[in-house]
């Protein structure tokens, strides 16, 4: 697209703005506070700008710099996941969520649920139940996203889901054997069985 | 924003998801913010340039860590040999006569120089220093003392261990293993074998076998002297074996001509109270401990 010597800011700004808030809230869904999401997203808007000369039409750039996220979640998760094993810097430092007043209590409970459980994905697991779950993609643009095909996906999804659901039956949130199924890959391809919620 | 759900469902794991979807899109910087980090960040090294530079500090520090300890020149205290002082004494001692005494002195104890000073009238003090073992020593200046003193000289001798302070790398320490050992061709072979043995053993060497042989042919004595089994593991210890002998002589003025050689010799050894007689061919010397053993000079 343009040389990589002649990168600026502002070209990436002005293909950015369109999927900017979609792209920070998807970072921040793929991992645990909020300040690692805004970390990473930054770190990856950053590695877009380096390597925008990469990109050969400006009409994609929404499935590139999904890429370049993926691409930047994965090197931190692997990051991360050394630094756990040697005790490396912070590791249990979470944002307390509506610590200010006992009506968002249960929204904080619900939010630090949730944001454990997906940390205990693999990161290309929590990458498929985001995008799936809450940005509602096809599995065939996780598969083109995420560089894999589409039974691989699905696998993926479907691992995922189990592994969700094994962690809220352990901490007592879902008795064993219910039915904890609200985001079963077919969901993904049946929109009438969806509703808006925000 | 949405989040896929099952109608049917309101089970915890749904509300959470969809709690989890809310709260991650509150408070989100908006684009002005992006933009000013990204102009900061523009103006800093690629992280992995940063992290390649920190590798390429990080190593070069380590090598100039590595040829600091190596190479460069620290200051180390180790004996470098043993300073040799004798009083001599006697009533009218004259200076030529201390000064041939110095002369033998200096030969026998194998050093360059010596200094002789005048103490006070027909006081003199010889002083040299010699890189012989103290074994050696004693025994050299034992015997320069029965001499001295049997030609009616009051003589008083100190061996005092030389230190100094060398600079030498940690390198040099590491492969300067030359180990220098004494093997005084007057003793019997156990006597030598037993003071090499002693000599292995301070050196840290207790471990290497010592073997020395005699072989005698008419007056001719020979000595073989074998230490350790295998050369090559002496090399791999880096370890290089000398011998030296007891008597240095002195014959570089008389250096290409062979009877004026010879006779320097004779008169050398014979000042050391061995008398032989030597013959010099070129390069080749061979001294003989009486003279009936002396080959004919006639061919």
């Amino acid at each position: 697209m343009t040389d990589s010597a002649q990168s600026t800011p502002e070209q990436l700004i002005r293909l950015l703005e369109p999927i900017h808030d979609e792209a920070r809230a998807m970072a921040r869904r793929l991992c645990r506070s909020r300040a690692d999401g805004d970390d990473l997203f930054q770190e990856s808007a950053l590695r877009a700008m380096r390597k925008l000369h990469t990109l050969r039409d400006e009409k994609s750039f929404r499935w590139w710099f999904y890429r370049v996220l993926f691409s930047v979640h994965r090197n931190r998760s692997r990051r991360d996941t050394w630094r756990r094993l040697l005790r490396f810097g912070r590791q249990d430092e979470h944002e307390v969520i509506g610590a200010d007043g006992s009506e968002w209590e249960e929204e904080r409970q619900r939010v630090g649920r949730m944001a454990e459980a997906l940390a205990r994905l693999p990161a290309v697991q929590r990458e498929a139940i985001v995008l799936c779950d809450i940005h509602e993609m096809s599995v065939e643009e996780i598969a083109a996203l995420q560089g894999a095909s589409a039974s691989a996906v699905k696998s993926r999804l479907s691992r995922g889901r189990r592994r969700l659901r094994a962690y809220y039956e352990r901490i007592g949130m879902a008795p064993l054997g219910s039915r904890l199924d609200p985001m079963d890959v077919a969901a993904s391809t049946a929109p009438e069985q969806t509703r808006e919620v925000l | 924003m949405t989040t896929r759900i099952d109608n049917k469902d309101s089970s915890a794991l749904t509300r959470d998801m969809n709690a989890w979807a809310k709260w991650t899109e509150s408070q989100l910087p908006d684009i002005a913010d992006t933009r000013r980090q990204l102009v900061a960040a523009a103006r800093e090294p690629e992280p992995r340039e940063r992290r390649r530079t920190q590798r390429r500090w990080i190593a070069a520090v380590a090598i100039a860590l590595v040829a600091l300890v190596l190479l460069i020149p620290l200051p180390v205290e180790r004996s470098v040999g043993r300073d040799v002082s004798v009083t001599l004494s006697a009533p009218e001692l004259a200076q030529d006569r201390v000064a041939q005494i110095a002369r033998v002195f200096q030969y026998s104890l194998a050093s360059n120089t010596s200094t002789t000073t005048e103490a006070e009238p027909g006081t003199f003090v010889i002083t040299t220093r010699t890189t012989h073992s103290r074994l050696t020593v004693d025994d050299l200046t034992g015997a320069l003392r029965e001499l001295l003193e049997s030609s009616g000289l009051a003589v008083d001798i100190q061996i005092i261990e030389a230190y100094e302070i060398v600079r030498q790398s940690v390198y040099a320490h590491i492969t300067d293993r030359h180990l220098v050992l004494e093997a005084p061709h007057e003793r019997s072979a156990e006597e030598i074998q037993a003071d090499l043995r002693a000599q292995l053993d301070n050196a840290g060497l207790s471990h290497l076998p010592v073997e020395v042989n005699e072989r005698t042919k008419g007056s001719q004595r020979t000595l073989e002297i074998k230490v350790g089994d295998d050369q090559a593991r002496l090399d791999e210890l880096g370890i290089d074996l000398r011998f030296k002998d007891a008597i240095m002589l002195d014959v570089e003025d008389a250096r290409g001509d062979d009877e004026r050689m010879s006779a320097e010799i004779k008169r050398q050894l014979r000042a050391l109270g061995i008398d032989v007689e030597v013959e010099v061919n070129g390069k080749e010397i061979q001294i003989f401990r009486d003279a009936d053993a002396a080959p004919p000079t006639d061919p």
